[in-house]
């Protein structure tokens, strides 16, 4: 993110006051953010030629206005956009999943394809929600990179610790939930 | 057990053993956990789990956004309805998917290309690879059936889908027996060979893109798609996930390496497929994950030799030696086609020798003698060391003992030679007139050295650079644009064609960008249009290809597109000319954005905006985008003139300009605003000739200004100024033709000259003199034709003279004299090539005045 912290502190600040325009100000940050938000796969590094994310955007954004959550600051705008994109994609999933076991989707592939890139975001989401209990700055280092999108130096200056501590949280997290996630069942 | 309790604990020992190399951990690991076995056990598990779990995390997640994206598309892709993902790569994600309206379902996996590789090129790119890859008929292909764009732009593939496993699992799970395994593999040959004969080359053939299925038949996927996409070939370091080497461990060492991918590369990958086969295990395995190490890996370190690896003595010999020769280090060391490498498994199969076995010992003799002998060359006659036993290897060191001194000698001299700006010298004595010998003799002794330098040379980076340099500076000085003094195109050629080869290998992008507009520029002068395009393409391929263009890059790329539009523009489609060209003046006008007062910036977006104008009016025909264009490029080109007067460019480039309009004017029917652009640009280039007797693009300009003004003058009936005009324009181009005996380029403009001359005579009550002129342009157009009688350019203009004479003779009231002029014409224009539409025209135009003679 090129933009100063600054401004948007202020917008943030204003809009808790009660500045509705202060809204406006933020919402094509907000915008730039859920967009980088989407997934690496659906979106491109200047901006040209996105598979639309639009619906997931929008979505995420009608979620994030009707929050009624206090702004602190910006580390809680984004930690808050990166947990509800996570959201999304947990329920998208699940509601994927439901379909596929309602016999929606007749399918008759052999399996050497489908288990390696059978979507584990359910299985993901339970082991970082049992990770949160055990280290909740390491679930959220976890969210800030992977549903956030965020550098490390970001991550780093939103959660007010060093590159290196992050670059050491996320090997652990990493290590911890790949661990756990062998152990639990695959969701179907 | 709960690791709540020891959490903190757990993380102390974790980052600190992390840091330590693996065969260090344990020992760590028991030192700092005396009687806790459990904790040490569960750190274990933690960093076992931290090795294995590779880039998990952002596959799940982009996975998981992939799904929901598509259902929120309802799961449509044009005539297609997305059932779900079945794999992803480097490339994109692999929906299967069916068609959305057909009352039977016909199932076919869909590629979607992932959104930060999709850009305009690519676009381009896709849509002319697509043709050929849906012409590849093979059963061992898989086929692709149909293509698109989303409506953002993304392009996606639709291909056959294939129903089954990949080939390694196959292998595996039926436990197939060498010979079996062996006729699979020359099925998977057969498919690709049959792709190299349609110039198709892979570049991604691994395991997972090889699928065989319950028959036993294998199909290859993705055939050529990575060649579209351009991806497969840069260094393993990158700062993002998305790696531009799409599979590392199947990766070559030319790919790893950004040198030329081509054949070689498939029967690299063809190799490390069979390996993989046979012994069970990957050829390649990263224990780094540095990617540094992980080059050198494939670059440098063979693998263990596949009986050994998955032991099984009976790929001992012949079948080892087959495998490692395809997946050689060096291209050219490897099979040289697809069917040399089945051959050999078919000779194997028949239990007679292989040819792989045969060149091994020359060949670790030879690698051997080429290391060692450059520094030795380079220090000072040491004693070469040969530690080879074989006999051949032994002669081979032995007549290169008494072959080094020698060429110790020779190689100092030819180093000191390129070094000493002897190639700098040449050019200003180039300068000077009728040295012409002097520089054919310097230019035949430069050449001397450099090929003395290159063939001891044994590959040294260093000496190639000065090599490539050397050719570059050679084969501007053998054909320099504008003049063609010593005209020897072909050996400029030949110097930038060698110069691009070491670029090449010496793996510097910039110059063989550089180098290929080189060539562009050098094959236009030529001629040889379809070559200059290609070239041209290249070098705009190539710029497109950095993974970061940096400003002097970027405006390289947009002068690049520059030339590409202006070569294309006398072709017949005028779409890509026209594109190119908009890409170009988009380009400029952003880097002029980033620097407003960058003088070379503001040159060249008028150079830029000039061509664009030119295509828009004399391709497009919009003469208001022309005016448009000119003007905007007039006023850069009047800036920059006025702020640097001594500056010549920016003086010839504001003429050019000024005559643009002036033409634009003219074909528009206003020969009034025309003169007064031609006065001017005439003025400026005859200030600019008179202060330069050398300078022939301003001398020519001189006479060709001239003749633009006369022939607007005699259009608004100012016939003695357009006579007087008309005979300046003529001894312009006589004094030219004097300089320059050899060129065709004065004559063609005599031609014209003398041409438009005896028009206007004739019009104006003057045939006898008129005659005369036209009868001189003529004899002109004669030896023209005569000299080269494919080109088109002097037919034409041969031609013109025809229809002139043939108008001159009808109003003589000589009608078959007249006739025979017209019969003359209508033959020349008659192509060989085939029916040009801008003859055609004339043609018809020239048949009406034929048959109005035969009245």
């Amino acid at each position: 993110m090129e933009e100063p912290a600054q401004p948007i502190t202020e917008l943030l600040r204003s809009w808790r006051a009660g500045d509705e325009s202060a809204l406006q100000a933020l919402v094509p940050i907000i915008y730039q953010q859920l967009y980088k938000l989407a997934g690496y796969s659906l979106q491109s590094e200047n901006g040209r030629h996105t598979l639309s994310p639009t619906a997931l955007v929008h979505e995420a954004y009608l979620r994030l206005i009707d929050t009624d959550v206090p702004w602190q600051d910006r580390v809680h705008l984004f930690a808050v956009a990166a947990r509800m994109m996570r959201r999304i994609l947990v329920d998208h999933a699940r509601a994927h999943a439901r379909l596929k076991r309602g016999g929606g989707l007749r399918v008759t592939l052999s399996d050497a394809i489908a288990p390696q890139t059978e979507p584990r975001i359910l299985d993901l989401n339970d082991a970082l929600t049992r990770l949160a209990e055990l280290d909740p700055r390491k679930c959220e280092v976890i969210e800030l990179t992977y549903f956030g999108g965020l550098t490390y130096a970001e991550i780093a200056h939103i959660l007010r610790i060093s590159e290196a501590t992050v670059h050491r949280d996320l090997a652990l997290a990493k290590a911890w939930l790949y661990d756990d996630m062998k152990a639990s069942p695959i969701h179907e | 057990m709960s690791d709540k309790a020891d959490w903190r604990r757990i993380e102390e020992l974790f980052d600190a053993a992390s840091a330590l190399p693996t065969s260090a951990q344990d020992k760590y690991l028991d030192e700092h956990c005396v009687g806790q076995s459990e904790l040490a056990a569960r750190v274990r598990a933690l960093l076992c789990a931290s090795r294995d779990a590779g880039n998990f995390l952002d596959q799940t997640v982009s996975s998981a956004a992939a799904t929901a994206w598509i259902d929120r598309q309802g799961s449509r892709l044009g005539a297609y309805r997305l059932l779900h993902e079945i794999g992803h790569g480097g490339m994109g994600r692999v929906y299967l998917a069916e068609r959305a309206d057909e009352q039977y379902s016909l199932k076919v996996a869909i590629k979607i290309v992932r959104g930060d590789l999709a850009s305009p090129a690519i676009l381009q790119r896709f849509r002319m690879e697509r043709q050929i890859l849906a012409n590849l008929h093979h059963p061992g292909i898989a086929r692709l059936l149909d293509g698109g764009a989303t409506d953002t732009g993304t392009p996606y593939l639709v291909m056959e889908f294939v129903d089954g496993i990949s080939v390694d699992r196959f292998c595996k799970e039926r436990s197939l027996s060498i010979p079996d395994t062996l006729k699979l593999f020359r099925r998977i040959c057969s498919a690709v060979s049959y792709a190299h004969r349609n110039l198709v080359v892979h570049r991604d053939i691994k395991p997972a893109n090889v699928l065989v299925t319950s028959e036993g038949l294998p199909r290859l996927l993705d055939f050529g798609i990575a060649k579209v996409l351009d991806v497969n070939s840069g260094p393993i370091a990158t700062t993002r996930q998305s790696d531009r080497v799409m599979t590392p461990e199947y990766a070559s060492p030319e790919q790893v390496l950004g040198n030329p991918v081509a054949v070689p590369s498939d029967i690299f990958m063809l190799g490390l497929l069979l390996y993989e086969l046979l012994s069970g295990v990957p050829a390649i395995r990263f224990t780094s994950t540095k990617p540094s190490d992980r080059e050198r890996l494939i670059c440098e370190t063979d693998p263990p030799l596949p009986s050994i690896v998955g032991g099984n003595k009976k790929l001992a010999g012949d079948l080892d030696a087959i495998v490692m020769k395809a997946i050689r280090k060096e291209p050219d060391r490897r099979y040289a086609s697809v069917e040399q490498f089945d051959n050999d498994i078919a000779r194997w199969l028949d239990g007679l020798p292989v040819e792989a076995r045969t060149g091994a010992w020359t060949y670790r003799a030879s690698k051997l003698l080429r290391r060692r002998l450059v520094p030795i060359l380079l220090a000072s006659g040491v004693a070469l060391i040969v530690g080879i036993s074989a006999f051949t290897s032994l002669q081979s060191a032995h007549r290169a003992n008494q072959a080094a001194e020698q060429s110790r000698v020779r190689l100092q001299s030819a180093l000191a030679m390129a070094n000493s700006s002897l190639l700098d010298i040449h050019a200003e004595v180039s300068e000077l007139a009728g040295s012409t010998k002097a520089r054919g003799l310097i230019v035949q002794r430069t050449l001397q050295s450099l090929a003395d330098l290159e063939k001891n040379s044994e590959g040294d980076p260093q000496v190639q650079l000065v090599l490539a340099v050397a050719y570059e500076k050679l084969s501007d000085i053998q054909y320099r644009d504008g003049s063609d003094h010593l005209g020897d195109t072909q050996a400029a050629e030949a110097s930038a064609k060698r110069a691009l080869q070491l670029r090449e290998r010496l793996q510097q992008p910039a110059a063989i960008a550089a180098d290929l507009v080189r060539l562009g520029e050098l094959y236009r002068h030529m001629r040889r249009d379809a070559d200059s395009i290609e070239a041209f393409r290249s070098a705009v391929a190539k710029y497109e290809s950095f993974p970061k263009l940096d400003r002097p890059a970027r405006a390289a790329l947009a002068k690049a597109r520059g030339k590409l539009a202006s070569i294309l523009a006398t072709q017949a489609d005028v779409q890509p000319a026209l594109e190119q060209i908009q890409l170009a003046v988009h380009d400029q006008r952003a880097l002029l954005k980033d620097a407003p007062h960058d003088k070379s910036a503001r040159e060249e977006i008028g150079k830029a905006l000039s061509t664009l104008g030119e295509i828009e009016r004399d391709q497009i025909k919009d003469f208001a985008a022309a005016f448009q264009s000119f003007n905007e490029g007039l006023a850069f080109a009047r800036a920059l003139a006025a702020e640097d007067p001594g500056a010549r460019q920016y003086r010839t480039q504001l003429a050019s300009i000024l005559s643009n309009l002036g033409h634009t004017w003219f074909q528009r029917g206003e020969p009034l605003p025309a003169i007064a652009f031609y006065r001017e640009s005439l003025g400026l280039v005859q200030t600019l000739a008179a202060s330069d007797p050398n300078d022939a693009r301003s001398n020519r300009s001189v006479a060709i200004h001239s003749t633009n003004l006369a022939l607007a003058l005699s259009r608004i009936g100012r016939v003695a100024q357009a006579e007087l005009t008309f005979r300046d324009a003529i001894r312009v181009h006589e004094t030219i033709r004097g300089k320059n005996p050899e060129s065709f380029l004065p004559i063609l403009d005599l031609a014209f000259a003398h041409s438009a001359l005896g028009q206007l005579l004739l019009r104006n009550g003057n045939p006898a003199d008129g005659r005369r002129q036209l009868e001189e342009a003529k004899n002109l157009g004669d030896a023209l034709v005569r000299q080269d009688p494919t080109n088109s350019l002097y037919r034409l203009r041969l031609a013109n003279v025809h229809e002139a004479l043939g108008d001159a003779r009808k109003l003589a009231g000589a009608c078959p004299d007249a006739l025979s002029h017209y019969q003359h014409a209508i033959d020349l224009l008659q192509s060989p090539a085939g029916p040009d539409s801008g003859f055609a025209i004339k043609t018809r135009d020239l048949t009406r005045k034929l048959a109005s003679c035969k009245k």
